[in-house]
């Protein structure tokens, strides 16, 4: 019994992480069940690079992509189960994102809950505002639901929560550590921008622990996550080097990205104030600065807010590096300063309640003093308890100005859907050949046909533009004669029942329109019409 | 049940309540800048979109969210959705004109050229037409064979604006299929003066000179307007025509089909249809090219290029 009691009061109370995961979670799911087709665009790109490897087609040799080929392959199994059982595609991508959330916040509970006895009031208090701050940040994740940087926020808080806990000098679950560390690893080579943050991150902790002379507790070589980061991120790079044709990634996708990304760059004021066209996810700037200020005033009240800080402002490093303006690339930022602004509440209804405490002379349990063991099990839990819904009461105010709900602000619009339907046949071939990525996915993957393409958008296209205006002209010349060549070829080789060619793009079109070689392959091809912005042609 | 328990059951309900709350508010888009007024400033077209698919649902009878997502579909050309959500303003809110001129525009660029002439003879009954209405309406006329109609929209157009360059273009069409190629000729020029960006007036100059026979000056023609518009499908027909004209059959029928695969109305199908029959005719193709002619015909009975082919054949 004596040590039951134990137990349970060295745990935040268990309700106040149930719960609102329960009720959360049930709202996400709700949203997922309520439009069961909708699927990002890149996660359908990506499983449809998947689908095309089941297909026989493998990444560098049946098909061209800036990621590395590796992120189709992890996907192959996923599509295999989901072919094999006639599940559909979308919606299974979305529980299973849901999955992982779910598992995510199991396992993020299983992370605090060790020696929880040993943090301070305040940090022990915090962990209600700070979870129930992920998941609300996840359920307006709606549309970007497992999208490269949703799943980079999920392995990294909990790479996030390993770290601090280890700063503190708490033992951890080597087998979570592993497995976080091997998950957040993979992410980032899929796409090494998010290093930045886990870099910033470590350089956070170890001088925290230089300062703080804990020194001994940053023992990097003996944290399991962190070893096993840097393994799968030496171990991820060997194993590309088994993939068919992998030399063409590094020696032409490589440079060309290298030299040419920022042809998709948008200017610094677009950039900074946040207004892509494919919607936003930062909310309202003036509260978001004014709760990372809050965030920075309040800096030594808890062990968190320093480290979210350091999190949301290389998240920013990671938007601003990129260039693009995209609003996904927003995401690992909105995660940091949404969860420092969880925080940031969460202090303020302590502070209210401390104020309370002290006009009605009662007891002080908001204190930053460690956690007195010795009071009664009942007393701290309630201070839990009202400690959450102060927070969450006060946090709804803010809760829709901090962000903007991913699906409201983003939408797929039907461009090419109607044609496709009304052309071709499920499993048939089609080529879309455009630099608008969402005309092409996900209508592909949820009308189950296959791009023919082996650029299943042409990314290539505006930077070898930007490229050929260069000093390097001739190269980049022979490298769009190259492209052409390709789609001729797939042309010839797939013979597509629908071929739909971007009108947007000028010198696309007038560069193929103007190639003999395409104006051949197109007389197996009857010319249908315009629609939406594409020039259509129907195999004959 | 003690007392204990009951506490227990009241802060989970509130528990779960507080949070079930903060999940409906922060899906909700409707505080912070997201209303209708900011939408009409700063359309960011995609955004708007899902924006206002949820607040269309949770107000149904909103003319200005109707209105407000038809402009957005109108920014990226989804022109079938920008009818629907007009027709559903117009429902709720018949007196706005600019409904009206967005949904004709939308119906114009379907090519569904009956209903857009309705939508925009409301506006010209209305007296509140502008240049721009008048030149749609020409046009629309000439979509329609009504080329003395279209002529004279084309006039009223420049009455309210003596610079309007639309209206030249539209007049310049007319005169075209007129066959008043001297005029069409200087309508073109006027129009290209206003604004120079405008490829459809080089077309209606490669047109003429392709009928005068002057075929070199007739490509350098159409190779401008694709200068200008490298999709420009109507260019590439004249290109075809040229090629044909020089015996280039082959080339001539790929500019041809380009032409034909970038084609968004009717007018300009028949138009190319017609041209693809004779270079069929050439090509010792007489089944496809009577093929062709049916086709331009059952579109356009007066298709000047399919009657033409129609004869030889």
């Amino acid at each position: 019994m004596e040590a039951n009691q134990n137990n349970d009061r060295r745990f935040y109370p268990l309700k106040l992480l149930v719960i609102p995961g329960v009720v959360l979670l049930s709202q996400l799911l709700f949203s997922i069940l309520s439009q069961p087709d909708t699927i990002n665009h890149d996660c359908a790109f990506i499983l449809h690079g998947a689908q095309l490897i089941l297909d026989g087609r493998h990444p560098m040799s049946g098909f061209l992509d800036m990621a590395p080929p590796i992120t189709f392959y992890a996907l192959v199994p996923f599509c295999f189960l989901c072919q094999s059982f006639a599940l559909p595609l979308a919606l299974t991508w979305n529980l299973l994102c849901l999955g992982f959330i779910c598992a995510t916040y199991i396992l993020a509970i299983l992370i605090v809950e060790k020696d929880a006895d040993k943090h301070t009031a305040r940090d022990w208090l915090m962990v209600g505002p700070l979870f129930c701050g992920f998941l609300l940040w996840n359920l307006v994740m709606s549309y970007h639901l497992g999208q490269r940087e949703h799943l980079f926020v999920l392995t990294f808080f909990l790479f996030f929560l390993l770290r601090w806990k280890r700063l503190l000098g708490l033992e951890v679950d080597k087998r979570i550590a592993i497995g976080t560390g091997i998950a957040c690893g993979f992410i980032c080579f899929v796409k090494p921008y998010f290093c930045a943050t886990v870099f910033a991150l470590e350089l956070y902790w170890f001088f925290n622990a230089v300062l703080r002379k804990r020194r001994t507790n940053y023992a990097l070589l003996r944290a399991q996550e962190v070893l096993a980061f840097v393994a799968i991120g030496a171990a991820c790079p060997l194993v590309s080097f088994a993939i068919p044709n992998i030399g063409e990634y590094y020696d032409r996708i490589i440079p060309l990205v290298v030299n040419g990304y920022q042809a998709f760059d948008v200017s610094k004021s677009a950039l900074f104030s946040f207004e892509s066209i494919h919607g936003q996810l930062v909310g309202n700037r003036l509260v978001v600065i004014a709760f990372v200020l809050l965030g920075l005033f309040l800096i030594r009240t808890t062990s968190l807010l320093a480290p979210l800080l350091v999190w949301t402002i290389s998240g920013f490093a990671i938007y601003a590096l990129q260039g693009k303006g995209w609003a996904y690339h927003s995401i690992p930022m909105v995660a940091g300063y949404y969860l420092t602004a969880s925080i940031v509440v969460g202090m303020f209804a302590i502070y209210l309640l401390r104020l309370f405490s002290r006009l009605n002379k009662s007891g002080d349990y908001w204190s930053s003093k460690t956690i007195n063991t010795d009071e009664s099990h009942m007393v701290l839990s309630q201070s839990a308890v009202i400690a959450f819904l102060f927070y969450a009461a006060l946090s709804i105010p803010f809760a829709a100005s901090l962000i903007h709900n991913s699906s409201v602000s983003a939408k797929i619009l039907p461009v090419l859907d109607t044609v496709i339907a009304r052309e071709t046949k499920p499993k048939d071939n089609v080529l879309i050949l455009t630099t608008n990525f969402s005309a092409a996915f996900p209508v592909v993957l949820q009308t189950d046909r296959r791009q023919a393409a082996r650029y299943l958008w042409c990314f290539n296209v505006p930077m070898v533009e930007m490229l050929r205006k260069g000093p390097d002209r001739e190269k980049w010349d022979g490298e769009y004669a190259s492209f052409i060549r390709e789609v001729v070829a797939d042309i010839r080789d797939s013979k597509p029942k629908l071929i739909a060619f971007d009108k947007w793009n000028d010198s696309l079109h007038r560069d193929l329109f103007q190639d003999p070689a395409v104006s051949e392959v197109l007389n197996g091809y009857e010319p249908l019409r315009g629609e939406n912005g594409f020039a259509l042609w129907k195999l004959k | 049940m003690n007392s204990n328990r009951l506490i227990g059951i009241f802060e989970s309900i509130l528990i779960g309540a507080v949070v079930f709350l903060n999940g409906l508010i922060i899906q909700t888009p409707l505080p912070d800048s997201w209303d209708l007024k900011f939408l009409d400033k700063f359309s960011q077209a995609i955004g708007d979109v899902a924006f206002l698919d949820i607040y269309l649902k949770r107000n149904p009878k909103s003319a200005t969210g109707y209105a407000a997502r038809a402009r957005a579909y109108a920014i990226d050309g989804i022109w079938t959705e920008v009818v629907k959500n007009c027709d559903q303003a117009i429902e709720l809110d018949k007196d706005d004109l600019a409904l009206f001129r967005l949904r004709g525009k939308a119906l114009f660029e379907l090519d569904e050229n009956a209903k857009a002439l309705a939508d925009f003879n409301h506006i010209v009954d209305s007296g509140s037409a502008t240049a721009e209405d008048f030149s749609i309406v020409s046009l629309i006329d000439t979509r329609l064979n009504r080329f003395d109609s279209a002529i004279a929209n084309a006039n009223k157009a420049l009455e309210k604006h003596a610079y309007w360059s639309t209206a030249f273009e539209a007049r310049a069409l007319a005169e075209y299929e007129l066959g008043e190629y001297d005029k069409a000729m200087l309508d073109a020029q006027k129009s290209i003066e206003m604004y120079k960006e405008r490829p459809i007036p080089f077309v209606i100059m490669a047109a003429i000179l392709n009928d005068r026979g002057e075929t070199d000056k007739a490509i350098s023609m159409a190779r401008d307007a694709l200068k200008r518009d490298a999709a420009c499908g109507a260019a590439y027909w004249q290109l075809g025509v040229s090629q044909d004209k020089l015996k280039q059959f082959n080339d001539a029928l790929s500019s041809v089909n380009f032409s034909l695969s970038l084609a968004t109305t009717d007018e300009w199908r028949a138009k190319e249809l017609g041209s693809r029959a004779l270079v069929y005719l050439h090509l010792e193709k007489a089944d496809l090219a009577r093929q062709d002619c049916d086709a331009a015909l059952k579109i356009n009975p007066l298709c000047k290029s399919a009657i033409e082919a129609r004869k030889q054949i």
